[in-house]
């Protein structure tokens, strides 16, 4: 029997097509008859597994959303299609910042890790004016009951834009499992030595009071000024002391954006070709106002064009103050606190040796406890009183790292972090990303770019509170400090721990911050340390190893671009720490949805466009015709007021609708496709049908729908009028069999193409006429044929 | 789908191809001439590069509602309607 016709089948036309009610009616069939479920009895072969992003939770939907998800799955229904058993799992980024925030403000709480868990705690049904001091444990089971509405309302929409996503298979980033991994790897990697910690300098948010990783930086043009500061060489403590030899001081002039890091200034650093101040070299000079000796010294990274070519290095003011202090030996002259205020000094103490301790002091005691910018304000008056000030301060606009999320500038300060080995894997990780095949293919030159500008290790301790804990407790020594030499680590198989509850092994509940007891590790893991092992949490990497065979490493990671130097890079990375291997075969990345003015779509820019309304009044085809419609990787436009695609797109369903009905009505007779036009058309469609196929392997989903909505309207407009005498019996018989037979063939194919993208009105139609759904009619049809491959039992 | 035809059919797409150019060629005149879709053609001489339609002549004719279809040397389709009935 030809494809496309099956006699066994009968044909149910409905009186009125229309796609009201579609998306109801069939999502309740798709999952009652569990059309997208994934089969786990087929081998690693017969599966195309997705590590599908997990939607911040916290985040706004909007219809960037439906954009980038419907292209993933318009890729999960074509290889299902072609026969593959499709792995599709959804999981909800639950954990991280921006949860934090809106539980403590939702239900007036903040966390305290060290209170004991209180498994009676009720939160208040209103916020109270004080914050409630909650356990670690308690504030955790307030984020994720609130973050569960959130996850229903997710499910909601991308149930009804049609995602053929296997709904049994969901996990959130800060679950059991999820939690159980990470930690699994966070040990496993200490015990190989890629995971360290130390205590260091890091980039720092004071609002925050939190350690940030280099990828969540972003630079941001601020106003500022260059200040001229004169150091005295080899004299007192300013410009009116005298050596003591009774000359003159001589002086060296710097600029600075940052005067107010004078006090933690421990060298200044010129370019070592630098002829200027070659003399300089090994001397010492004195810091204006505090009176302390810092050397001079060489370092290439100086920059002999920049300001007087001479620079201050404090500790610490920027990432290049961080190398001079590492590379140059240099000791730690720290003045800032985690929440941004300038800390107490005693000068004269070590450390602090000054010419002139007293008047250090006093000047220095006018700094303490105030923010950054107000003690620069206090410091430049100082300076210009004591005559250290060189003309007036020169306004600039220069870039200011800040965390992405944050509203002030970072400092660095020295904290204890974890951190992973990153910087030696550089070249490793660049070979990875060749092998990556990377949808469109330039996206891969900003991982290249990120990776090679890798500045140091990936610091992965945050000190928050909602996310994975770390598995570690650290032995009080009986004066009571921490010994931080002697972590102690939890056995895999207790996992997932938290130390702030559960006790280390050898110890009692009773010893908890108590000297010779134990100390759990305080802070979390980064949401990008558990979101980078997303493919080994949906795989089952530690609990399910059979699963893990059949799906790992998987076939393709969608996601957007903007987070190419967090998510993706952070996700190879483990991939080949643990593993070896690439963690999926091709990358699809995706754009921005953006509002007329080309601005991303976002809740703090109040531009967000919710997607609900838009289903509503162009139904999930629609809208989906307007996502498949842009190009891979590119940034659409989307005005809200001139939804014209998906206008267009709603046309065409409703065509499809039609104008199957139309061919449906006159079916018989049927036979042998002879007639030339009939063959001429069907040759044109197995053309058609093998460039789909190419171009969806290749990711090309917009230029197949162009292609295939062009033949279809020229399918309609042309040959079912130039073959319509013909099949109501004009010209005879067999050439009304033949063009009945090739309607229906290309009908049947037609709508297998369009399915990938209009999946409710094509299975609509393809219910009228042939049995099962048009979502794994290629699988049925290879099937009757005999030569599709039985599926193993489970 | 070419399964159902038992190979690609290169001739037959060359049909298709010469019946849907000058499907279009005379659509274009009739909305040319305000003529309605559906106007019966009593003669028309199309251009020899239609002449690969000829396989599919009938459905073609039934479809444009020409009566009488020939091929020529003209630069575009020659189209002679038939009288309309009087009103």
């Amino acid at each position: 029997m030809p494809h496309g016709a099956d006699e066994t089948h009968p044909i149910t036309l409905p009186e009125k097509p229309a796609l009201e009610g579609l998306e109801e009616k069939w999502k309740a069939r798709w999952e009652q008859a569990g059309t997208y479920r994934f089969d786990r009895g087929r081998s690693r072969a017969d599966v195309f597994s997705i590590d599908t992003p997990p939607p911040t939770i916290s985040g706004s939907l909007h219809v960037g959303h439906v954009f980038s998800y419907t292209h993933t799955d318009i890729i999960a229904r074509f290889h299902r299609m072609r026969g593959k058993a499709v792995f599709y799992p959804m999981g909800w980024d639950d954990n991280g910042l921006p949860t934090e925030r809106r539980v403590q403000n939702y239900y007036g709480v903040r966390c305290d890790p060290s209170l004991p868990y209180d498994a009676t705690f009720q939160a208040p049904e209103k916020p109270g004016k004080h914050p409630i001091p909650v356990s670690r444990p308690n504030f955790i089971e307030l984020c994720v009951k609130l973050t569960a509405e959130d996850e229903k309302e997710f499910e909601r929409l991308w149930r009804h834009l049609g995602l053929s996503v296997d709904w049994s298979m969901t996990y959130a980033t800060i679950d059991r499992t999820s939690q159980r991994v990470s930690q699994a790897a966070f040990l496993r990697e200490v015990k190989r030595g890629i995971v360290y910690q130390l205590e260091a300098p890091t980039l720092w948010d004071i609002d925050f009071r939190t350690a940030v990783a280099q990828a969540e930086l972003e630079d941001r043009e601020q106003p500022g000024a260059y200040h001229r500061v004169r150091f005295a060489v080899s004299a007192g403590p300013s410009a009116s002391d005298s050596a003591a030899d009774g000359t003159r001081p001589t002086y060296v002039e710097i600029e600075t954006t940052r005067p107010e890091l004078i006090p933690a200034c421990v060298a200044l650093v010129a370019h070592p070709d630098d002829e200027r101040y070659k003399p300089l070299f090994g001397k010492s000079v004195v810091t204006p106002l505090f009176g302390i000796e810092v050397p001079v010294k060489a370092h290439p990274l100086a920059d002999p064009e920049k300001g007087s070519g001479i620079a201050m290095i404090c500790t610490f003011g920027d990432l290049t103050d961080v190398t001079w202090w590492r590379e140059l030996s240099l000791p730690v002259r720290a003045v800032i606190l985690p929440n941004g205020a300038f800390r107490q000094i005693r000068f004269g103490e070590a450390g602090w040796q000054s010419r002139d301790a007293a008047r250090a002091q006093q000047l220095y005691d006018q700094l303490a406890n105030l923010q950054p910018t107000k003690a620069r304000g206090v410091i430049v008056e100082q300076l210009r009183q004591s005559g250290d000030l060189i003309g007036e301060p020169r306004p600039i606009t220069h870039p200011v790292k800040f965390y992405e999320k944050g509203d002030r500038p970072l400092e660095i300060i020295t904290s204890r972090q974890w951190f992973i080995r990153t910087v030696e894997y550089r070249e490793t990780l660049v070979a990875r990303g060749r092998e990556l095949q990377w949808h469109p293919e330039y996206m891969r030159h900003r991982y290249e770019n990120w990776v090679n500008g890798l500045a140091g290790d990936w610091c992965i301790s945050r000190q928050r509170f909602f996310g994975v804990p770390f598995p570690v407790w650290y032995p009080i020594r009986s004066d009571g400090s921490l010994d931080y030499e002697q972590p102690m680590l939890a056995q895999e198989s207790r996992l997932p721990v938290d130390p702030s509850t559960d006790v280390p092994d050898g110890y009692t509940a009773d010893q908890r911050g108590k000297p010779n007891g134990f100390a759990g590790d305080p802070d979390i893991m980064d949401t990008w340390a558990t979101s980078s092992l997303t493919p080994q949490i949906v795989s089952g990497w530690i609990d399910d190893p059979d699963l893990f065979s059949r799906v790992f490493p998987m076939d393709l990671r969608p996601q957007a671009h903007d987070i190419i130097r967090t998510w993706l890079f952070t996700t190879v990375l483990r991939a080949q720490l643990e593993h070896d291997v690439l963690p999926w075969s091709h990358t699809a990345i995706s754009g921005f949805i953006t509002d007329p003015d080309r601005k991303k779509m976002s809740k703090s820019k109040g531009n967000v466009v919710t997607p609900f309304g838009l289903l509503a009044e162009h139904g999930a085809d629609g809208v989906r015709y307007w996502a498949a419609s842009a190009r891979p990787g590119g940034d659409t436009v989307f005005d809200p007021a001139q939804p014209s695609q998906m206008k267009i797109g709603r046309r065409l369903a409703i065509k499809i609708l039609n104008a199957a009905r139309f061919a449906l009505l006159q079916t018989e007779p049927r036979g042998a496709i002879k007639e030339p036009l009939d063959r001429g058309m069907l040759s044109a469609l197995a053309d058609l049908v093998d460039d789909c196929t190419r171009q969806l392997d290749a990711y090309e989903y917009s230029r197949v729908l162009e292609r295939t909505e062009a033949f279809f309207w020229a399918f309609c407009d042309d040959y079912l009028e130039l073959v319509k005498s013909r099949r109501y019996g004009d010209l005879g018989s067999e050439a009304a069999a033949s063009a009945n037979n090739a309607m229906l063939v290309a009908l049947s194919a037609l709508l297998r193409l369009f399915a990938p993208f209009l999946p409710f009105v094509t299975e609509e139609v393809w219910s009228w006429w042939r049995p099962g759904s048009v979502h794994a009619a290629y699988v049925a049809i290879r099937r009757r044929s005999g030569r599709v491959h039985r599926r193993p039992r489970r | 789908v070419v399964a159902s035809i038992g190979g690609r059919d290169d001739e037959a797409l060359t049909v298709r191809e010469a019946t849907q150019g000058a499907l279009a060629e005379v659509r274009r005149i009739k909305s040319l001439l305000k003529k309605p879709t559906k106007a019966v053609i009593a003669r028309a001489v199309l251009p020899a590069a239609f002449a690969g339609l000829q396989p599919a002549a009938r459905d073609f004719q039934a479809a444009t509602h020409i009566r009488d279809l020939q091929f020529g040397d003209v630069a575009e389709a020659q189209l002679e309607f038939a009288e309309e009935p009087a009103a």
